[in-house]
């Protein structure tokens, strides 16, 4: 039985990474309609696949052999890139897979399951995040803060003065 | 004038006297008359020819002569004395004269000394007046720089102080923006995330 609703692996994090996937999968479903014709009733040898297509299938018990769960596959996949809500999240280093997989996780958990992520960097904001969401922007950085207490600050510098 | 008339009394006087004497000498002869009426005729006509020889024509020349020089020594003092009148008079006049300029000189050298004062009143008032309006502007003005010189040195110690700030700030964000893990920060990351959860989930679900 197919899955109703496509689940996305943590290694799938950005919009790169599924626009990868899809490319990936159209690969895939090209060289099967190639062997199909070639040798239909041979047993079908999958070309080497990246991780993130690996999890992907594994995470959604599906068969890359199996024609129809890859059409299936490749329409959600579609669906994802035109549909699935996207944020972006900047940094002030680059990030590191594992801490943008841990977010993503949160966010999948927390917010929507299939949320992909836009990564960019303010190397500025010294630490912390800059999120931006559709119509909004968070300013969760290390200089927001600060600048939150200013006034504290020029208050101090008064009492020393 | 009055000694002319004086002198001129004096010579009718003098007249008047030697008429008197004349008048006595004569009763006395009319009385020798009268004792005796025959010598009377002959004594009258002695008389008469006495006086005749007394007043005679030199004698009346002299008294004439005598007359005229005491006129004209009486016109001679009366002269000198109008003369001394004249030039009294003329003194007394020139010193009148004189002391009638001199009050009025004095009375418009008052009046101009007064004008004088009064100008310089007038001028002291406007002079303490216009100092007390320039004084009055210099204080308004001098509170009014003051003010703004206090405004604008509060303007620039708080701009100083913000600037401090964001320097302060800059400076710690730079001193340790690059000495944080990404890692480390993960646990602050999601606590914020967490408290901003139900925005961003907001508006990830209904925004678009």
């Amino acid at each position: 039985m197919e899955p109703k609703k496509l689940i996305l692996p943590l290694s799938i994090v950005t919009t790169t990474d599924i626009d990868l996937v899809l490319n990936e999968i159209n690969d895939l479903k090209e060289y099967l309609v190639q062997i199909k014709i070639k040798n239909s009733d041979s047993e079908i040898k999958l070309p080497h696949t990246s991780k993130s297509l690996d999890n992907l299938t594994e995470l959604n018990n599906l068969d890359l052999t199996n024609m129809n769960q890859v059409d299936w596959l490749k329409k959600s996949t579609e669906t994802l890139v035109t549909k699935a809500p996207i944020v972006h999240i900047g940094f002030s280093v680059e990030p590191n897979l594992l801490l943008l997989e841990k977010l993503v996780d949160w966010f999948r958990r927390n917010i929507d399951s299939t949320l992909l992520l836009t990564v960019g960097l303010q190397p500025i904001i010294g630490a912390g995040i800059t999120l931006r969401t559709p119509n909004k922007f968070f300013d969760l950085s290390l200089k927001n803060h600060f600048n939150n207490l200013t006034s504290d600050l020029v208050k101090l510098i008064k009492e020393v003065n | 004038m009055n000694n002319w008339l004086q002198s001129s009394l004096f010579v009718l006087v003098d007249l008047l006297g030697l008429a008197i004497v004349l008048v006595v000498v004569l009763k006395s002869q009319k009385n020798t008359k009268k004792r005796g009426s025959s010598t009377n005729q002959l004594s009258e006509q002695a008389i008469k020819e006495n006086v005749a020889q007394i007043f005679n024509d030199a004698f009346r020349e002299e008294l004439r002569n005598r007359g005229r020089l005491h006129f004209e020594k009486i016109i001679s003092e009366n002269a000198m004395f109008l003369q001394q009148d004249l030039q009294l008079t003329t003194s007394q006049l020139n010193e009148s004269l004189k002391n009638e300029v001199t009050k009025n000189l004095q009375t418009e050298f008052k009046k101009y000394e007064q004008s004088l004062e009064d100008a310089r009143q007038l001028a002291v008032s406007a002079i303490e007046k216009t100092n007390q309006a320039i004084d009055k502007e210099r204080e308004v003005l001098s509170n009014e720089i003051q003010k703004q010189i206090d405004l604008e040195k509060k303007q620039v110690l708080d701009n100083f102080e913000q600037h401090l700030a964001s320097i302060v700030n800059h400076y710690i964000l730079m001193a340790i923006g690059d000495q944080i893990d990404l890692n480390d920060q993960l646990q602050f990351i999601v606590a914020d995330l967490e408290k901003n959860k139900e925005a961003i989930k907001e508006d990830v679900n209904h925004g678009a």
